[in-house]
């Protein structure tokens, strides 16, 4: 069963002479449970693809159905509510809150949805990401890779639907990124999480379930490698 | 240009809101400096340019007793050594007695006419000048003050232009035996009196009063009258009345002041030393000190400090404000750059090319907005000037009188100064640099590591981490609504609590400016709360002239016009009852003279008559319970509990009196129709309270209650006639009175306990508020009617002591020609009185309170609009800042605010989290502001309270709610525009942004 489908998604940046089709028509759909690795040149469209997916920008034409709903029909509000219930973003810089420390990090999509923070999960998560000696930790404490952890403790703590990252072991060693992507692929595993990453690296595609590659705004090759 | 310079110059481009917002906050700046300083050095000039008009060029006056030193000075080179000029001279000829100018009038209490001979151009040097006619040529020529003139005085003398006069003159000669003013008498020496103490005095004394002076060595000399001249200053006013003026330099032996002038002297001492030095034996020296106070050689005088110091405190913050907005703007642009200056500093770019790229900045911002501030400040100045021109015009020299055409084509205008301008420039520039210094030294200290890992983080300090492991240590949930914005908007508040309680820095900034505006505004409202108290205080008195006189019987004691208490302790004898009339005037007859006197001003043309009283000073037996406890009011404790004030009791014409009880809440039939005398008492003074040195409503009469009142007092059969307290070494204090001068000049003198005095029981029966028909200083004051208290027999021992005042209105368009008419109808009573009673003396006047308080209320117009204008700048000041500010604030955490965004923010949360956080710095903000706008405020009052009434100091509260109504109009303004810039750029945008 597709979780997410992409139908003729066209992006446009700029005007005139300033005018690039950042993402040229593409469709797409990504079954519920998948893990899905996208990989491209720098400009051949991946972030932008993947920020319309997870309802942060809006797209020139071209609709973004979630469970079969129009992503992009909702108000801005709405749009908003949809980004902290529904999709799980990792970002290659984290972009933590820097006042915040570790455990309000993670939490912040659940206050912000007025809700009450779980505390197992919390925990459970704490643990999975090894950040149970860190939850007072600002942002600034921590290293590349614990702030990434972060970052996914984030992404997954609304148990989204999806979950959405933009080279999340872009700026990191070696080390850390293999653990990184342990952690997302169990988490896949888990919780049946469906996972969508934006990659340069050859290893971390090739754990995925199924590989896109793009060029210049479209998608020329989706190759499906497992199952 | 280098590297650097394009890469400075391609910023201020890229960021055209924030530099175009420095450069309006440094033109502000230059504006502000500018126009305070044009538009101090104009007022300068214009008092200058008056004094200069009025008592001339001269910088010290030389009195020497031998007129041959001035030209010995000269001669021997002495004064060239003291580099002084000698500008002019005046030496005495000598002095004519009114007795031998023929009729004058009976409105004159001047002792003599001084006869001098000048030399020099005192035209300029001395402000000389003819209403009518010229100044003499030579010594057969002569120089009248007008108001001897036929014309004026409307009697035939032969005082008119081109008529011979021969004036009788001769020396002053000082009663034998009093070394101490060594014989002959000068014209600088008031006349010689010697009062019942046998202290010598010159003040107030007429010649027939004391024989201890007198003229000798009389001789004539006929001159041809050329001119007169009608306005007093230095030059024309003696220690014993006018000058008639000849042109003849000093002979020898002469008494003779020499006028110096003194070019290049920085100091007032300097001047002294100069004229010191070029006379040696000189007698004393006199400085014109408010003309060297207009070219800043000195400064002595209490309301010219006063005015340095709020000059001085306004600067200050004018200069903190300047570089608080500065400093924000340029830090702010730094802060936003750190990462380009970590990237320049990767590739080589050394500390001092960094820093030197922030000065650039500076030096672009300086070289636009510091020009366009002088010109703008130069502009406004010239235009509030302009306005203010017929004003203060109105104010300043409305009230010259006749002969004020001397200060014809004299205006307040703009005044450039290039010495000025520069200083204003400097100054700005200066205050640029000063704000530069940290941003400067900021970006010199760019990391090029941070910048090359690009670790975007906001570094937190020690107390944020702490609060935040603390936080996880805690057993409250993680979203528990944190503080009060927390508890009221939910998630966003929450935040905002924790991004002020973990990363105060973020606010710091904002509530700096905030408290700047806050301060800035309030100051303003602090000295236009202090000129509205004076506009209130000149709003006071609610009638346009008062007519005042008082007569004098001039007769020695025993022989009428005072009444001795009778032998057998009586109720006093009146000067009806035996021996007066022949001499003079009886005390009825004064009270009829001055109810004819208030019907003939009534009739005066255009004229409403308000009312009249009859007041003199008497003392009283008050018992402590009804005294009030008025901090300078002056009384003696007797040995009962009770108390002896000084006390003025007010006759008040019945009408009056009917009003007074009216605004009272009294019938005054409780008073008219008593057999027994009965009075209102003035309930309040307001003064100054020696020992606080602040002005407040004090009380004279604590309640009503029976009251004595002193009726009549003699010593030795001498009726006791004035009054006075005097404090005895232990402070303890006493009344003493004493009697007039016999024809011997022996005066009886006693305390009033020892005396034999005679009582009336007054019954207080009503306190009056501030009250303007019945105002008193610091002394217990009682009105009654005047019917009865004439029946009652106040007054009659004290005529001589007792004063007529009127109370007037008029049409305000014939103003000028009702005050005249006034003159003449009270010139004509002190004539006719005069006249009709040889022997007295009649003293009139004519207040006109309605010009005083219009020239009051146009220099408090034109303060106000100086400190309005001043206030103006200052509030553009206050909103640039907070704009720039709050603006930058937000926009650098564009990012930030992106990744909540991000991650589900909706637009309500983000609104009210950034909502709490501005309601935060505005707290602090307000906090800050009016703590320290109190602290200037204090300064301020400090600062006036010395020499301006009414100076006490008070919260401006209403300025606090438009500063405060202000602050949030700018903190709105600020983060609507703050937001726009937010979501100008989407949250990818924003995201993948520096």
């Amino acid at each position: 069963m597709d979780i997410l489908s992409v139908s003729h998604l066209t992006k446009v940046y700029g005007e005139g002479e300033q005018r690039t089709r950042a993402l040229d028509d593409v469709s797409l759909s990504i079954a519920e449970g998948d893990f899905v690795a996208i990989i491209g040149a720098s400009g051949s469209g991946k972030s932008t693809l993947l920020h319309l997916m997870g309802g942060v920008d809006r797209p020139t034409s071209g609709t973004v159905l979630m469970n079969g709903q129009d992503v992009y029909a909702r108000s801005d509000e709405a749009l908003a509510v949809f980004r902290r219930r529904e999709v799980g973003l990792i970002y290659q810089f984290y972009n933590l809150v820097p006042v915040l420390n570790v455990e309000e990090n993670m939490t912040l999509p659940v206050a912000l949805d007025g809700r009450v923070v779980n505390d197992e999960r919390l925990h459970d998560l704490l643990n999975r990401l090894g950040l149970a000696g860190k939850r007072g930790c600002l942002p600034n404490q921590l290293s590349g890779g614990q702030q990434q952890r972060v970052a996914i403790g984030r992404a997954l703590m609304n148990a989204p639907a999806i979950v959405l990252a933009d080279e999340p072991t872009g700026n990191l060693d070696t080390k850390n990124s293999r653990e990184i992507m342990e952690l997302l692929v169990q988490s896949n595993r888990d919780f049946g999480q469906t996972l969508v990453v934006i990659t340069h690296d050859e290893d971390i595609a090739l754990m995925a379930d199924r590989v896109i590659s793009m060029e210049d705004g479209r998608i020329v090759s989706d190759e499906r490698i497992r199952r | 240009m280098s590297v650097m310079g394009r890469f400075t110059t391609r910023s201020l481009k890229k960021n055209l809101v924030r530099t175009i917002v420095t450069v309006l906050g440094v033109a502000l700046s230059a504006l502000l400096v500018t126009a305070v300083l044009s538009t101090f050095v104009s007022l300068n000039r214009f008092l200058y340019d008056m004094e200069l008009a009025e008592s001339g060029s001269w910088e010290a006056c030389v009195e020497l007793a031998d007129g041959a030193q001035a030209a010995l000075a000269q001669e021997d080179g002495s004064l060239s050594a003291a580099g002084a000029q000698l500008a002019a001279t005046l030496s005495d000829i000598g002095f004519c007695s009114y007795d031998d100018l023929g009729e004058t009038g009976g409105n004159n209490d001047m002792s003599y006419l001084a006869l001098k001979g000048f030399n020099g151009d005192v035209s300029s040097v001395l402000g000389l000048r003819c209403t009518d006619g010229r100044l003499p040529q030579s010594a057969d020529e002569v120089l009248l003050p007008y108001n001897l003139s036929d014309e004026n005085t409307g009697y035939d003398n032969g005082y008119r232009l081109g008529a011979t006069v021969t004036l009788t003159f001769g020396q002053r000669q000082a009663p034998e035996g009093r070394a101490d003013v060594g014989g002959r008498l000068n014209s600088s020496q008031g006349f010689y009196v010697v009062d019942a103490n046998g202290v010598t005095s010159a003040n107030g004394a007429r010649p027939e009063e004391m024989v201890s002076e007198t003229l000798v060595d009389k001789q004539t000399r006929s001159f041809t009258v050329v001119g007169f001249y009608s306005r007093w200053n230095q030059a024309v006013v003696t220690g014993v009345g006018w000058t008639a003026f000849t042109a003849e330099p000093p002979a020898p032996g002469a008494f003779t002041e020499a006028y110096l002038e003194v070019p290049g002297a920085q100091t007032s001492a300097e001047v002294e030393s100069a004229a010191t030095q070029a006379f040696p034996d000189a007698e004393a020296v006199q400085l014109h000190n408010s003309l060297l106070r207009t070219r800043g050689v000195t400064s002595q005088s209490p309301l010219w400090e006063s005015f340095g110091a709020i000059v001085a405190i306004m600067a200050v913050v004018v200069i903190v404000a300047c570089i608080s907005l500065i400093y924000n703007a340029f830090n702010i642009s730094v802060v936003q750059r750190m990462r380009q200056f970590g990237l320049l500093a990767s590739i080589g770019a050394t500390k001092r090319q960094l820093r030197r790229s922030v000065a650039l900045e500076g030096a672009i911002i300086a070289g636009i907005g510091v020009p366009l501030g002088i010109l703008a400040g130069l502009g406004a100045t010239a235009a509030a000037l302009a306005w203010a021109n017929p004003l203060f015009m109105e104010s300043v020299v409305g009230d010259v009188g006749p002969g004020g055409n001397y200060l014809d084509g004299l205006s307040l205008g703009l005044h450039i100064d290039g010495g000025i301008i520069a200083f204003a420039a400097v100054l700005t520039v200066f205050t640029v640099f000063a704000s530069l210094l940290v941003p400067m030294l900021r970006a010199g200290k760019a990391s090029p590591i941070e910048s090359i890992r690009d670790t975007r983080s906001v570094r937190i300090g020690r107390r944020g981490m702490r609060k935040a492991a603390a936080a996880a240590r805690s057993k409250r949930a993680i979203w528990a609504p944190r503080g009060f914005a927390g508890r009221v908007m939910g998630v966003g508040g929450t935040i905002a609590s924790l991004n002020r309680s973990r990363e105060k820095s973020k606010g710091r900034t904002a509530s700096a400016a905030l408290a700047v505006a806050v301060t800035l505004m309030m100051t303003a409202g602090q000295l236009d709360v202090t000129l509205s108290t004076l506009t209130r205080t000149a709003d006071v008195i609610p009638y346009d002239f008062m007519v005042f006189s008082y007569i004098d019987i001039n007769r020695p004691s025993g022989n009428g016009g005072e009444q001795a208490v009778s032998d057998d302790g009586d109720a006093p004898a009146t000067a009806d009852d035996g021996g007066a009339a022949d001499a003079g005037s009886s005390y009825d007859e004064v009270i009829d003279a001055y109810g004819n006197l208030y019907r003939d001003l009534s009739q005066v043309e255009a004229v409403q008559p308000r009312g009249w009283q009859v007041s003199y000073d008497t003392a009283g037996i008050v018992p402590a319970s009804v005294t009030g406890d008025a901090v300078g009011m002056v009384k003696a404790e007797l040995p009962d509990g009770d108390c002896m004030p000084l006390l003025t009791v007010c006759l008040m014409d019945d009408q009056l009196f009917d009003e007074l009880c009216s605004r009272v809440g009294i019938d005054p039939q409780e008073i008219t129709e008593s057999e027994t005398p009965k009075a209102i008492g003035a309930g309040t003074t307001y003064s100054r309270n020696p020992e606080t040195g602040t002005f407040s409503e004090q009380s004279l009469f604590a309640s009503t209650g029976a009251i004595r009142v002193l009726q009549g007092s003699s010593v030795n059969g001498a009726p006791l006639t004035s009054f006075y307290f005097d404090y005895g070494d232990d402070g303890s204090g006493e009344i003493w009175g004493c009697s007039r001068p016999d024809a011997e000049g022996n005066q009886e003198l006693s305390p009033l306990a020892e005396a034999d005095n005679v009582l009336a029981d007054v019954d207080v029966v009503a306190i009056a508020g501030k009250d303007a028909f019945f105002s008193s200083s610091n002394e217990m004051t009682i009105a009654m009617p005047l019917s009865k208290g004439v029946e009652w027999g106040f007054g009659r021992s004290f005529m001589n002591s007792m004063s007529f005042s009127a109370m007037l209105d008029c049409d305000h368009d014939r103003m000028m020609d009702t005050e005249e008419d006034l003159y003449a109808a009270t010139n004509g009573f002190s004539s006719s009185f005069v006249k009709a009673y040889p022997g007295t003396y009649v003293h009139t006047g004519v207040s006109n309170l309605y010009s005083s308080q219009v020239s009051m209320t146009n220099l408090v117009s034109i303060v106000r609009l100086f400190s309005l204008l001043f206030s103006v700048i200052l509030v553009l000041i206050a909103m640039a800042n907070v704009f720039n500010t709050l603006t930058n604030s937000l926009a650098l955490r564009r990012r930030e605010f992106a990744v909540m965004q991000s991650i589900g923010m909706g637009r309500r949360t983000f609104r009210s989290m950034i909502a709490a956080e501005c309601v935060g710095y505005g707290a602090w903000g307000l906090v800050f502001g009016v703590v320290a706008s109190l602290v200037v405020g204090l300064a301020l009052n400090m600062a006036l309270g010395s020499t301006i009434e009414n100076a006490a100091f008070t919260v401006p509260w209403a300025y606090l709610g438009l500063s405060l109504a202000l602050v949030v109009v700018a903190m709105g303004l600020s983060v609507a525009w703050g937001l726009h810039l937010c979501r100008s750029r989407n949250i990818v945008e924003a995201l993948r942004m520096e």
